[in-house]
């Protein structure tokens, strides 16, 4: 008997996938990356020796990214990574001594400490143990919390800290989880969008949106609760074409949908979904 | 082809002296003996799980979720150091011809998950993933032979998109020994013959094992190696298919996102 062959599973040639695209390599766990010699490896990259020989190989599926020596593999979707100074929204999962513990999509929950929150007063003071009894007043399980990120700890857990007045607990408005990395870190992450809706977009995928800022009176009539409605099914829209998330693009779709007229309950269907994305989907270039 | 072998074949094979290689050499569906089934996937199947997968292989149906690396759900199985695997295997009432009650800690389930949740501790990176949990649920939905298979290679579909990192890409593929012939992806037909039969998971860059199991025994040992080397030439085509499959996945991704973008 010889070596078995196959000749049955032929799949079609790679170009005629995304052709623009085609030219960009896309690794997958395992594939050699092309290296110079002093290349330095970061993230996504793992030194695998096969015999005597040492490459450099991919572990995610992704997109080759270099700068000067500096080899990185860039994932397109993966949890979300925190770092220092990201604008994040997480949800209380249960209270520790003298800390919260928040679900912000990562692979493990962050830590908001008491002695990172500002207390009522605003004033700089001692944390006593009766704060730590009282914690549950400011933030309780569940509750959905916008803060930043503060630093990363050697052991890999993340605080956060919601030291400022645009910080703190989130309510009278609509949550949207998406995926994260189509937020984008910008100079702004608390947006008023030309429609008037509020949005705070979390570097973490979670996104919400109310009709009012925080601490601003007044009564929601359900016009203003159509409109957040809307725009959080733009939000979702976006979310299921993979495009990236920012006050224009959710406008766009946001504008498109009121031009076609679209009904609220219409926005999530699959085609018209893909209709609404179009003028998104042209500001990728920009972007 | 020996006189000997000639009438060992026409003698058969299941109870109902089922032929299993045809006088054209073909087997019962018409295929090769080193022919895989037809392999259809797609990634992304599942909106909520942080990675998903749908395989077809022929007619068998796999679909797999993967959670994760998240918190893990009780402080016992935390491990300091690294990320831990967790698999669930379980099979829809209706996969099979026969409308069964089945339950996810039946005994074929759990050692289906015990192989996938070996294999795949020995490739993820968990290490990179310390005090976290990664979870790969599978739910067969049509079972026609291999569902095994198909399962690891959904899994590791949804893996990568699940973004998590791991050293290679695992490929399962297994081969059957009917009619004194390696008949590679063997159908629940096949199966049942109660044959010896290999199932065989490698990483596709590095040509590792990272999971190989034998079901009754083969005739002598340079059987085996051949069983292997049929496995591993199956396994690589069906990697082909996956690679390009995960290509145009990515592609399209980066299409609709931009490049700049991040």
């Amino acid at each position: 008997m010889s070596t078995p062959t196959f000749s049955i599973v032929r799949p079609p040639p790679p170009s005629t996938a995304s052709a623009p695209l085609s030219h960009i390599p896309i690794t997958i766990p395992g594939s050699t990356i092309p290296t110079e010699d002093l290349s330095v490896r970061a993230r996504g990259t793992l030194l695998s020796t096969t015999g005597s020989t040492r490459v450099l190989t991919a572990t995610v599926a992704g997109v080759i990214t270099r700068v000067n020596k500096l080899v990185m593999v860039r994932p397109l979707r993966a949890k979300y990574i925190p770092e220092t100074g990201d604008v994040v929204i997480g949800r209380v999962t249960d209270l520790a001594g003298r800390r919260w513990r928040l679900d912000v999509n990562a692979a493990r929950h962050a830590i908001l400490l008491l002695s990172a929150v500002n207390l009522p007063g605003g004033i700089q003071r001692r944390r006593t143990y009766q704060d730590e009894l009282n914690m549950r007043a400011f933030f309780t399980e569940g509750d959905l919390v916008s803060a930043e990120v503060q630093e990363q700890w050697d052991d890999g857990c993340v605080a956060l800290h919601t030291r400022s007045l645009r910080y703190g607990k989130l309510s009278g408005g609509t949550f949207v989880p998406v995926q994260p990395e189509l937020v984008k870190r910008a100079k702004k992450h608390f947006h008023r969008l030309d429609c008037g809706v509020h949005a705070i977009l979390g570097n973490n995928g979670y996104i919400f949106l109310a009709e009012r800022a925080e601490k601003e009176g007044g009564a929601t009539t359900p016009e203003m609760r159509k409109m957040v409605a809307r725009v959080r099914n733009a939000v979702l829209a976006l979310d299921t074409e993979f495009i990236a998330i920012g006050p224009d693009t959710i406008m766009s779709v946001y504008d498109a949908s009121i031009e076609e007229g679209v009904e609220l309950r219409d926005m999530t269907r699959p085609d018209i979904t893909a209709k609404i994305c179009e003028g998104a989907r042209s500001m990728r270039a920009a972007a | 082809m020996p006189p000997a072998t000639k009438r060992s074949r026409s003698r058969g094979g299941g109870a109902g002296g089922l032929e299993y290689i045809s006088l054209d050499g073909l087997r019962i569906d018409g295929r090769r003996p080193t022919e895989v089934r037809k392999i259809r996937c797609s990634l992304g199947a599942l909106s909520r799980a942080d990675g998903s997968a749908y395989y077809e292989q022929g007619n068998t149906r796999v679909l797999v979720a993967v959670y994760g690396p998240r918190e893990p759900h009780s402080r016992a199985s935390i491990q300091h150091d690294r990320a831990v695997v967790k698999c669930e295997f379980s099979t829809a009432m209706f996969a099979s011809p026969v409308y069964r009650r089945t339950w996810k800690g039946d005994r074929k389930s759990t050692a289906a998950a015990l192989v996938m949740q070996k294999a795949f501790e020995g490739v993820i990176l968990t290490a990179s993933y310390p005090k976290s949990q990664i979870d790969i649920y599978v739910q067969v939905l049509q079972n026609d032979g291999g569902a095994l298979v198909a399962a690891i290679n959904a899994a590791s579909l949804a893996l990568v998109n699940a973004g998590v990192a791991m050293s290679d890409f695992v490929v399962a593929c297994s081969v059957g020994f009917v009619d004194d012939t390696f008949v590679v992806d063997p159908s629940s037909l096949e199966s049942a013959s109660d044959r010896p039969e290999l199932t065989l998971a490698v990483l596709s860059h590095s040509a590792k094992i990272a999971s190989c199991q034998l079901d009754s025994k083969l005739p002598d040992g340079e059987s085996f190696e051949r069983a292997l080397e049929f496995a591993t030439s199956g396994a690589n085509q069906i990697f082909k298919v996956l690679e390009y499959e995960v290509r145009k996945y990515s592609l399209n991704l980066l299409d609709s996102r931009g490049l700049v973008a991040l």
